[in-house]
């Protein structure tokens, strides 16, 4: 028989099966979870404070805080902590959000024992020495410096300073002042009063046996029984700016970094998933609306994206390109032209089935092994939501109507509420 | 241990099967043995440009991504020095519709105009975001040209210049089609959650009836061998000082890579290496400083990049990274510092394992290199380097007259 090149094989929709957890108590608020793969060589564990961005009180201090976390404990001075992960192969990764901090250690099964010993003492006893201290800052001065040549790093930090007020949770205009103005003890300060293990969420992922789970939960205990920890404070509120047009010239700029950003609704809304979807059409994928255009069609960007960027306290739309600076003006013409377009024309059955299958693809492609479970359930658990989350979100997805894109388009995607930044030529 | 099975079609397509039940997911990797290397040197970057092309359609079918996404799946591709990459994951029932668009790209491509102009564009955006509009981002414009003389890695992938990506023709992109993406001379990997014998039959389905093409065996100019060190200062609006200190080494498939690989871990990798210690945190000379290797199908490359402390010297700088390269050559590496890197190379194989898609390119990655199965050899190989080899290949690596040093210095006016 000849081969049907011109019709495509038989396809179907993927099908969504939410893992399971296990629950261990480990002596905090919650207890800590385990996406188990019995006969991996590797494991995860990590630990999510809320010790975010939002509730520092100087500008970097969550930052340099989990930064220098590695730099020397009591148990491990100097560079011990760092000696002795490299030394057993594991790797010991800190970082911040506007929400969270996390600590989370990779390890080979075969060394657990040794790294537990390290992770634990960076979780309750770092030291944050004065020259350790003035040497991160130092080097991240540096880079900074380094990434303010970036167009695309200087409009995102523009983002955070004019669509929040000065006032306003997670406000921040970073500068190189703010290196020299942070102290050793904002970072101890933030330690002491944020990392609040009691409150923390505890996730496990890989292989791991009884007498590993037995050793991890007696730190666990003794860690939290070491210290008291005072209850969290109540967050500041959300302010947001007017909308407003910003533009900072780059004299010789070969690109203009463009960024839109429109504060929208939150997970817990229940147009929220029917939002996410809109922009997934708008910008969310390769076969996108504005990538169809501006890059297939008129070739003025490597890239162009948009995604809903979902904080506790607020979230947004965000659209990114980098453009050729001749093309700076067209571009957010076309970009307003896409948003105005969803708002106006329903999509076609071909292109909502399109985006509903690749969704759900992606989604299915985010559960992918225990190790992806581990970190969808960290993403659901910061913005406050269960993990039945993603199976909702996937009937979400699968029940989409054009209707729904254009009447959710309508609602939420107004052009007159974008704040619109560029960093370059126009 | 990655289990797989291999087929060869009759038409010299080579196809690697990976099996893991556990996964819902299909990872679907198609390596053309084609790269930057095999460019004209009037005509650089083309095979970066023609990768983007391959997304314009094909002869059956006008779109290449709507119906991969229509069967929720994903795809991209990258092009190196030595390789062209495409790579797709989808839900595990609908391999066909991978095998399907795969296969009538590789049987004909849509050589259109309207595709070759717009994607022309594109890529002199990509080289614009990625070389020209980032601080030190041209570095390997200027270093590649530097090391090699002769050999076509003295160009990067995205090309020697903008000129000849605008330049570009349609006659060059069919030309280039039927030299390079014919069966004979790709490498098909399969992984995920496929039955063996299936899959087999319907490779066999859609690849089968695609021509050979002409086997290619164009020789490539060794690079000479280097006599003294060379030099280049160039000075841009950056914000610090940077060095680029680069050293000739051996190719990918050399028996001394694994070693070469460690004496880079043993200087760089982690907080606990010696660039780190000695340099940024006793001396306090750099503000970043790595150590890697480019590992590549003809010798490669041993790059040592570092930005300085403000009111650093380049000569104080250079001096420094040279007293820690002759540290190797001359003195045993501690017991600690190789179990070390052992342990970080078992661990990071096995993390990068984890995912279906790196089981997948690697299996065709090394089955390009000469045979699928050496994969599985790698730890071993890793675990084999003792102490002296460490010595003894830095002492081959680090010579004055092995090496090419880019001086890279921030604008006064700053």
């Amino acid at each position: 028989m000849m081969l049907q090149r011109s019709k495509p094989p038989k396809s179907h929709r993927p099908v969504f099966t939410l893992p399971t957890y296990k629950e261990i108590d480990v002596g905090l608020s919650k207890p800590a979870v385990l996406f188990e793969k019995p006969d991996c060589e590797t494991l995860k564990i990590e630990v999510v404070f809320k010790a975010g961005s939002a509730r520092q009180a100087k500008s970097l201090q969550a930052f340099f805080t989990q930064k220098l976390l590695k730099e020397g404990t009591v148990s491990f001075p100097d560079q011990g902590v760092n000696y002795t992960t490299d030394l057993h192969g594991g790797y010991l990764v800190c970082g911040s959000t506007e929400d969270t901090t996390s600590v989370a250690l990779y390890a080979l099964k075969q060394n657990l024992n040794e790294l537990l010993e390290v992770f634990f003492s960076v979780l309750t006893e770092p030291v944050f020495e004065q020259k350790a201290f003035e040497r991160e800052i130092d080097v991240e001065r540096n880079h900074f410096l380094v990434q303010t040549q970036k167009n695309s790093y200087l409009s995102a930090l523009a983002v955070k300073a004019h669509l929040f007020e000065p006032e306003s949770l997670y406000y921040s205009k970073l500068s190189v002042d703010d290196f020299d103005a942070l102290k050793r003890e904002d970072v101890q300060a933030f330690f002491s009063t944020q990392y609040n293990l009691y409150e923390a969420d505890v996730i496990l992922a890989g292989d791991v046996n009884l007498e590993q789970i037995k050793n991890i939960q007696d730190r666990f205990f003794k860690a939290v029984s070491s210290r008291a920890f005072k209850q969290s404070e109540p967050l500041k509120k959300v302010l947001l700016q007017k909308p407003n047009e910003i533009f900072i010239r780059k004299k010789e700029a070969i690109q203009s970094s463009i960024r839109l950003v429109l504060p929208c609704i939150d997970s817990h809304h229940q147009d929220f998933f029917k939002l996410k979807f809109a922009v997934m059409v708008l910008g969310g994928y390769f076969g996108s609306r504005l990538m169809a255009n501006i890059r297939e069609d008129k070739g003025y960007t490597y890239g162009i994206g948009a995604f809903v960027k979902s904080l506790t306290q607020q979230s947004y739309v965000s659209i990114s390109t980098e453009v050729g600076i001749r093309h700076t003006r067209d571009t957010c013409k076309e970009i307003f032209y896409e948003i105005e377009k969803l708002t106006q024309i329903a999509v076609s059955q071909e292109e909502l089935h399109r985006v509903k299958n690749y969704y759900l693809g992606q989604l299915v492609r985010n559960f992918d092994g225990v190790f992806l479970h581990a970190e969808m359930y960290k993403k659901c658990t910061v913005i406050q939501q269960e993990f039945s989350y993603y199976a909702q979100m996937y009937d979400a997805f699968k029940n989409m109507t054009s209707e729904d894109v254009l009447e959710t388009s309508q609602a939420y995607l107004k052009a007159d509420k974008v704040t619109q930044i560029i960093v370059g030529e126009a | 241990m990655i289990n797989f099975q291999t087929h060869t079609l009759s038409n010299g397509l080579r196809l690697i099967l990976h099996q893991d039940l556990s996964t819902p997911l299909v990872a679907v990797n198609t390596l053309y043995r084609v790269g930057a290397k095999d460019e004209e040197v009037k005509r650089t970057g083309f095979a970066h440009l023609f990768e983007h092309l391959m997304f314009g359609g094909s002869k059956h079918i006008a779109q290449f991504d709507a119906p991969l996404q229509m069967a929720s799946g994903e795809n991209n591709a990258f092009t190196n020095n030595d390789i062209t990459n495409y790579y797709i994951t989808l839900p595990k029932e609908n391999l066909e519709i991978a095998l399907w668009l795969e296969s009538d790209r590789m049987l004909e491509l849509d050589f259109s105009q309207k595709s070759l102009e717009v994607q022309k564009n594109v890529v002199i955006e990509e080289f614009k975001q990625r070389y020209l509009n980032q601080p030190y981002g041209d570095v390997w414009l200027k270093l590649r040209p530097l090391a090699y003389k002769i050999h076509p890695y003295r160009w990067p992938t995205i090309g020697k210049e903008i000129q000849h990506i605008s330049d570009a023709e349609l006659k060059d992109v069919e030309a280039f089609f039927y030299t390079y993406y014919r069966p004979n001379n790709a490498i098909l990997s399969i992984a995920g959650n496929i039955d063996i014998a299936k899959t087999i039959d319907l490779v066999e389905k859609w690849y089968s009836d695609i021509p050979s093409g002409v086997p290619q065996s164009k020789s490539i100019p060794p690079e000479p061998k280097q006599t003294e060190k060379r030099v280049l200062h160039h000075s841009a609006d950056v914000p610090l000082n940077a060095i680029y200190k680069v050293f000739h080494m051996c190719s990918r498939t050399h028996k001394d890579y694994h070693a070469t690989d460690f004496v880079s871990d043993v200087l760089s990798l982690g907080k606990s290496s010696r660039f780190q210690a000695s340099l940024i945190r006793e001396q306090g000379l750099f503000s970043s400083i790595d150590a890697y290797i480019l590992g590549s199908d003809d010798p490669g490359l041993f790059v040592v990049s570092g930005k300085l402390q403000p009111g650093v010297s380049f000569e104080k700088a250079e001096e420094a990274i040279d007293k820690e390269l002759d540290q190797l050559k001359t003195k045993h590496i501690h017991p600690n510092e190789l179990k070390r890197v052992k342990n970080k190379a078992q661990s990071s194989f096995a993390f990068s394992s984890l995912e279906l898609l790196n089981r997948a390119m690697n299996l065709a990655l090394f089955e390009h290199l000469g045979d699928a199965q050496n994969l599985n050899l790698e730890l071993e190989k890793y675990a084999a380097v003792q102490i002296e080899d460490i010595s003894r290949v830095a002492q081959e690596l680090f010579r004055d007259e092995n090496s090419s040093v880019l001086y890279y210095a921030k604008n006064k006016k700053q």
